[in-house]
């Protein structure tokens, strides 16, 4: 009987501190697959409460509907978004919290943000990246020398169009800048180079003189500007073996620096205060007199195949339409694939047609 | 566990040459990887082999000779498998290489093409069983077997069951294509983990197959864990045997043949299996 309690008590608390500490790392880490499996890892810790408080057939469907459902989530997350692996955001200026959550992430190459293949350098792949992992390299030896790496840096980073005209400013900010802050300095080049890679050429002209003008300014004396802030991150926690500073500027101004989020973090601990609360007032609402039933899940079928039949019945068949019409919208034939993932396809170039439709094919 | 493991792959290196996917890993040495993430790449075979080894928990070998007889072991026995494809989701991303992700994107698909035609392959046998436990599914094919009653149930699993295994013809994430997927990067103890897992999860599946429809350890003269392993590797040789009859599949030809073949066969064995029981035939 001790036993059963103890280990009930140690169940309890490890479920507990997977679910919290899974929320919180789903909160804070940079890279959103790892998001997405701190989100799960925190799930399953809700389902072992659920089998600790003996449902465990809710508790193994929580495990099923998450496992599944989050990996699908995740992948179409990966696959629609600029930064999954938080490699832009790995070299930032960090809480502590996030720190621990984002260890071990790589900060990213250039080019391969330009691929769309995340932050991957494969064994076989590699050969393709040792030029900008060169660049990569030279930059963040540049932080500590000044004027000359950065010549060698803009020869290396064979950005051509934009970099060329974002030179003479960067070379006019550069004399302003010498005596005092090479830092700073160095922000417009890779304000350029990185749009340049990026997506816009015209509004990344725009936002390079804005935030030329920007750096002037707030050089000397504002460490709350976002780029400032981020260069005081690169030079604190120099383990994280950062190369590109520049990945995480960009984005500093997008995501990042979220002016919700000292809201967020007040409205999530007012809520907790008053959960809290309502634990320990315990009022007297109609709904706690409700009888708790351990056979819940044969009286929801019950309900489902009795009372509400015909509800169930029709939802069910509103459900296979809308799949019948994804499969339909989603024939073969009306969105070509894109040629680069040609080559990744195993099978030859004509699957063989199945037979249900037989007018189908590509 | 363990004893099925060899035998699984001792097997699969008898029946095919070179399909086994797993085979080829190098145990000496450890694969080093520049971008591979500290944390996720070595968690994947830890939590696939999890999945494998809590499934064969509630695996009958006999009418007491049962890890642990759950009311839901037939549900519990589909979700904990489930680990296995999380694990290959964590290797194949931590592993920070392009082969590596893809072949962790083609897993997911792979998973979202199975699971709805193996949940419909599970529902045919237990909606006659009428149970979840997987000693009372066996009880009941006392008289006759589930295969006899729903052939097309027990053809939907032998597809649905390689497909989760990632056996011939639906091995396309694995495949030399690319690269060997994730496969190819591991090594050392995380090999050994990968092999055991990947065999592991082949025998845990023909067991379930065994059980849902072959009667299990129900058998004639021998002792019922023999009829069970008996009846386990048997299931095995054909799946991987009609398996390499077949041509391998992309992920699209799977998704496609899991949405127009599959799935209606699936809604049609329940079908199926509902009138038959209506009529009342099968256990009462």
């Amino acid at each position: 009987m001790m036993l059963g309690e103890t280990a009930q008590w140690v169940a309890f608390i490890l479920f507990t501190l997977l679910t919290v500490l899974g929320a919180l790392g789903m909160s804070t880490t940079m890279s959103m697959f790892r998001s997405g499996i701190f989100l799960m890892a925190s799930f399953i810790g809700v389902a072992g409460l659920f089998i600790l408080l003996s449902a465990d057939l809710l508790g193994l469907l929580q495990i099923m509907m998450y496992i599944g459902g989050m990996l699908v989530m995740i992948l179409f997350m990966l696959l629609f978004s600029m930064d999954p692996g938080g490699a832009m955001m790995a070299g930032m200026d960090m809480s502590p919290v996030e720190r621990l959550f984002s260890r071990g992430l790589k900060p990213q190459d250039k080019g391969e943000e330009h691929s769309g293949q995340d932050d991957m350098a494969g064994e076989e792949d590699s050969d393709g990246e040792k030029p900008h992992d060169h660049a990569a390299m030279q930059h963040s030896g540049m932080k500590i020398d000044g004027e000359h790496d950065h010549h060698a840096m803009h020869n290396s980073d064979d950005q051509e169009g934009l970099s060329e005209q974002a030179q003479p400013q960067s070379h006019g900010e550069m004399a302003d800048m010498d005596m005092g802050d090479e830092d700073a300095a160095h922000k417009p080049h890779d304000y350029a180079a990185i749009n340049h890679s990026g997506m816009n050429h015209g509004a990344a002209e725009q936002q390079m003189g804005e935030n030329h003008a920007m750096t002037h300014g707030d050089a000397g004396n504002s460490p709350t500007s976002g780029e400032k802030d981020c260069e005081h991150g690169q030079m604190d926690h120099s383990s994280m073996d950062h190369g590109d500073m520049d990945m995480g500027n960009m984005d500093m101004d997008m995501s990042m620096v979220t002016p919700a989020r000292p809201w967020a973090a007040a409205i999530g601990i007012a809520f907790s205060a008053v959960l809290v609360g309502l634990l320990l007032w315990r009022p007297t609402w109609p709904v706690t007199s409700a009888a708790f039933s351990t056979d819940s899940p044969r009286e929801i079928g019950m309900l489902l195949m009795g009372k509400y039949m015909m509800a169930f019945e029709g939802v069910g068949l509103l459900i296979l339409l809308g799949i019948f019409g994804a499969v339909f919208l989603q024939r073969p034939g009306s969105h070509p694939s894109d040629q680069g993932r040609e080559a990744y396809v195993t099978a030859d170039k004509n699957p063989v047609s199945i037979e249900l439709e037989p007018e189908d094919e590509s | 566990m363990v004893v099925g493991v060899a035998f699984t792959f001792w097997l699969e290196r008898a029946l095919t040459l070179a399909v086994g996917a797993a085979q080829s890993l190098k145990l000496s040495e450890d694969v080093v990887l520049t971008h591979a993430d500290r944390w996720m790449y070595p968690a994947g075979p830890i939590s696939a082999l999890f999945g494998v080894t809590v499934a064969a928990a509630v695996l009958p070998f006999g009418p007491r000779l049962i890890g642990a007889d759950l009311g839901i072991g037939a549900f519990y026995f589909i979700v904990v498998v489930d680990f296995v494809v999380l694990g290959v989701a964590l290797s194949g991303w931590g592993a920070g290489t392009r082969n590596a992700v893809e072949s962790f994107y083609r897993i997911t698909a792979q998973l979202v093409s199975y699971v709805i035609p193996l949940g419909l392959a599970y529902v045919g046998a237990l909606m006659m069983a009428a149970s979840l436990s997987t000693t009372q599914i066996v009880e009941a094919q006392r008289d006759v077997w589930f295969i006899v009653l729903q052939p097309l149930g027990f053809i939907l699993y032998l597809v649905t069951g390689l497909m989760q295994a990632y056996r011939a013809p639906f091995y396309e994430p694995l495949s030399e294509h690319l690269g060997g997927g994730f496969l190819n990067f591991v090594g050392g103890w995380k090999a050994l983990m990968w092999r055991a897992a990947l065999a592991g999860l082949l025998f845990v599946i023909s067991a379930m197959g065994a059980v849902l429809y072959l009667g299990g350890w129900l058998g004639p003269w021998l002792p019922p864990p023999v009829w069970m392993l008996l009846k386990t590797f048997a299931l095995m040789t054909l799946m991987l045997w009609l398996g390499r009859r077949f041509k391998p599949l992309s992920t699209a030809q799977m998704l496609s043949l899991s949405w127009r073949i599959l799935i209606p066969a699936g809604l049609l064995n329940v079908l199926v299996v509902g009138g038959l029981i209506l009529a009342g035939v099968g256990p009462q």
